[in-house]
């Protein structure tokens, strides 16, 4: 018997058998991803030092920019004072100039162009615990979730009680704001999104607010009843944000007369 | 002695790097035929250590049981009955039969290695 040859023969079968054991591995656990744990790309990722660096990057470029925008929103802030100024000098020169100012009030609360404060309620809007979820039927788990349409009902909700001013998560909800899915996330206004949960703030009467959701077919009891978290809190003062952003009106301009 | 073991790892190695996929639906036929070629392997590890290895007997066991236990496994699919039982029982079995005679040599060969040390010092 040729001793050499056996051994090489040998040698081949253990090559095969090593390579069917993990690829009979990898197609019963894909997950695992034994097929490409030693694939090029894969290797160069251990390799690649440069990612952490480019985080950090990506960090220091964050901080810097919520500086940025600190420093505007002073700016902004004591322009707008500047304003309030001029129009308190305005008004005390022309006769009707209060007249004239309470209506720009009023303008700019509906607007969102300032800081609003009064008593209300607060909301708090959350998916159902983990832990008290017991199916695992993907189709059963997105009723145990908040949607876009429900806030989007909330916020209507709220509307019809006489809400005067709302804001999720501490953004303003203008006439013009959208409430859209985001996949994991709700597009709230023109460019933040929010996980849960969601918080609502809402100016008015609290117990005119609080009071409408218990109707009978309030979107209060269709959440509750699957177990979401929707918590009514009435306050006494609530302060709701201006909104921020960028011009509201690029199109839309008033009729001119004679027109 | 070393080089087929040496074999097993690039093979391995090579499983790894090489992204070949099985499809899901014969993973199962693919799981029993390296069943059967595993029983090959602990039988011609057997066989050598009892001094009885013939290559060409190996050889063919090797190819020979991992197709006809893919085979039967297919057609337990096809006819529905869960033939695949049957091979994993007869090399399951053997399997383990196999390593046991494995490690009794291997107790054997050290228990003579270490009696005779204790006997010279």
């Amino acid at each position: 018997m040729n001793k050499k040859k056996d051994i090489w023969i040998l040698s081949l079968i253990g090559v095969l058998v090593g390579f069917l054991l993990i690829r009979a591995f990898d197609a019963q656990y894909p997950e695992l991803g034994l097929g490409s744990m030693l694939s090029f790309e894969r290797i160069g990722r251990y390799m690649d030092a440069d990612r952490i660096k480019t985080i950090e990057s990506y960090l220091n470029e964050k901080e810097l920019l919520e500086e940025r925008k600190e420093r505007l929103m002073e700016k902004l802030r004591s322009l707008e004072e500047v304003i309030s100024i001029y129009e308190k000098a305005a008004a005390e020169k022309s006769y009707d100039g209060e007249e004239i100012q309470e209506e720009l009030t009023n303008s700019r609360i509906l607007a969102g162009a300032i800081d609003v404060e009064g008593p209300g309620i607060e909301i708090v809007l959350n998916d159902r615990k983990r832990e008290s979820i017991l199916t695992n039927d993907p189709g059963m788990l997105s009723y145990y979730i908040v949607h876009d349409s429900d806030l989007l009902n909330v916020v209507n909700e709220l509307r019809a009680a006489g809400a005067e001013a709302i804001a999720i998560n501490g953004v303003r909800i203008l006439a013009t704001s959208r409430i859209s899915c985001g996949g994991p996330t709700i597009n709230v206004g023109k460019e933040q999104r929010f996980a849960p949960p969601f918080t609502i703030h809402a100016i008015g009467d609290p117990d005119e607010l609080a009071a409408y959701f218990q109707r009978e077919d309030s979107i209060y009891h269709t959440l509750t009843f699957w177990g979401l978290e929707f918590s009514i809190a009435k306050k006494d003062r609530i302060v709701i944000p201006r909104y921020i952003g960028g011009d509201l009106f690029k199109y839309a301009k008033p009729v001119e007369e004679g027109e | 002695m070393w080089i087929p073991i040496l074999g097993l790892l690039i093979g391995i190695i090579l499983g790894l790097v090489i992204p070949v996929q099985i499809p899901t639906a014969y993973a199962s036929y693919m799981s029993i035929a390296v069943l059967a070629a595993l029983d090959s392997v602990f039988g011609g590890i057997r066989a050598s250590l009892e001094k009885k290895f013939e290559t060409d007997v190996f050889i063919s066991g090797f190819f020979g049981n991992a197709f006809l236990a893919a085979g039967l496994t297919y057609i337990g699919d096809r006819l529905d009955v869960p033939i695949y039982l049957a091979a994993i029982f007869a090399f399951g079995s053997r399997l383990f039969q196999n390593f046991a005679m494995l490690r009794r040599y291997l107790l054997a060969y050290l228990r003579k290695k270490f009696v005779a040390q204790d006997e010279n010092s």
